[in-house]
């Protein structure tokens, strides 16, 4: 399924799914760019498993209230609950070790 | 300036590497994305057998069962660390099957609930129109919007890397005199710099790097300037260059430049000039005008 884009305004309902993965990402940031098609990849590949991309350069809103303070941001949700996080850019194996977490951990 | 370069290394002679030169995007490249815009937009069905690539939705049966998860999903043939075994046990099953497997440290009876196969989409000019991208109905376009978009700065890239790579030739290469007076006192102004730029941007300059005593301003000046001291050099090669080339930066350049930093700024000239020092303004100056020069001369270099 392809990466839902994500806004202030529908963030919470996004995430509202048994597993969710969020990658925060913001206007020229270059490993966002790198970690773009990482992400895209997953999304196509891993059914039942809601990805979703939010701009937090034009949503600051949704940044302040899960205090962003770097970009990518990858959040990992299981039913509404965040169970893990990543900051920074990360290779699809490092991103399929923490998919794993939130699965079977 | 007191430091010289007294033999500046004729960089040209060296041979150039070819991947520095090459910034064209490859077939391959546009291949890739267009896999991943089918892959974006292929369809799910259920299918009632398990194979590697689907997805499995299972529940757990029996008295153990992963903790918060109403269901354990498997990905057959993607081997995500921990359920490797359940992967491929699950190869095969059928829809309400069971299988017994071991996730983490917990031995789990998983049905099968659901399975979902992906079928991408075929890589047509229809999948481009999806896209979405103005002006772009055919492959054919896809591929020339998409290298109209990347190559210009792959190409800056390429030209930046070939600089680079003669800076360090020459870095390396030439024989230097350097003035130490002269380089202490540079590391020094380059570091009061960024002491104030480091508390501008809320980057306490005093934390210690070992016990709980707090540096002092000039103590935190010095370990500023001892990490700058060894690109001392870098300006006395750039400046070497820019001798080399007959480029020099007068006095109406830097009044020119302190009135424009002043008024970008919005402050006083005499601010400006407070603010930046001139050995710090021509640095920048003449490596920029530099990397110019070189840039001009990489770029014939580039593949065509």
């Amino acid at each position: 399924m392809a990466v839902l884009d994500a806004h202030d305004e529908n963030f919470e309902e996004m995430i509202h799914a048994e597993y969710a993965v969020v990658d925060f990402y913001g206007d020229n940031c270059g490993a966002c760019v790198m970690l773009a098609p990482i992400f895209e990849a997953a999304a196509n590949e891993l059914s039942f498993i809601r990805f979703v991309h939010i701009n937090v350069t034009h949503n600051r809103g949704i940044a302040d209230r899960y205090n962003i303070h770097g970009v990518p941001t990858l959040f990992f949700y299981r039913n509404g609950e965040i169970v893990h996080r990543e900051l920074g850019a990360v290779p699809r194996e490092k991103l399929d070790r923490d998919i794993a977490k939130m699965l079977y951990e | 300036m007191k430091s010289k370069v007294t033999k500046l290394y004729a960089y040209r002679s060296a041979s150039l590497p070819a991947e520095l030169g090459r910034w064209r995007i490859a077939e391959e490249e546009i291949q890739e994305r267009l896999a991943t815009l089918a892959a974006s937009n292929s369809r799910e069905e259920k299918a009632d057998t398990v194979a590697a690539g689907d997805g499995v939705c299972c529940v757990c049966r029996g008295d153990v069962s992963l903790p918060n998860r109403g269901h354990v999903l498997l990905f057959p043939g993607r081997g995500l660390p921990g359920a490797k075994e359940a992967e491929e046990k699950a190869v095969g099953k059928k829809v309400g099957e069971q299988l017994e497997t071991t996730i983490g440290s917990r031995a789990l009876t998983l049905e099968i609930q659901e399975i979902r196969r992906r079928y991408p989409a075929a890589i047509d000019d229809a999948l481009v129109c999806k896209a979405g991208i103005a002006g772009v109905h055919t492959l054919k376009e896809y591929a020339a919007w998409y290298r109209g978009e990347h190559e210009p700065e792959r190409r800056r890239k390429a030209v930046g890397n070939i600089v680079r790579y003669w800076m360090e030739l020459m870095g390396k290469n030439s024989v230097f005199a350097i003035d130490e007076e002269e380089q202490a006192a540079w590391a020094h102004e380059t570091a009061k710099g960024m002491y104030a730029h480091m508390l501008a941007v809320g980057e306490d300059p005093h934390v210690p790097e070992e016990g709980v005593e707090f540096l002092t301003k000039e103590q935190a000046i010095a370990r500023i300037a001892k990490r700058y001291l060894p690109y001392y050099q870098n300006g006395v090669l750039v400046r070497a260059i820019a001798e080399s080339r007959g480029v020099h930066l007068d006095e109406d350049h830097i009044a020119r430049r302190y009135a424009q930093i002043a008024e970008f700024r919005g402050v006083p000239l005499a601010q400006a000039k407070a603010d930046v020092s001139e050995e710090t303004l021509l640095d920048t100056d003449y490596a920029n005008k530099v990397y110019e020069l070189l840039s001009a001369e990489a770029e014939p270099l580039l593949e065509v």
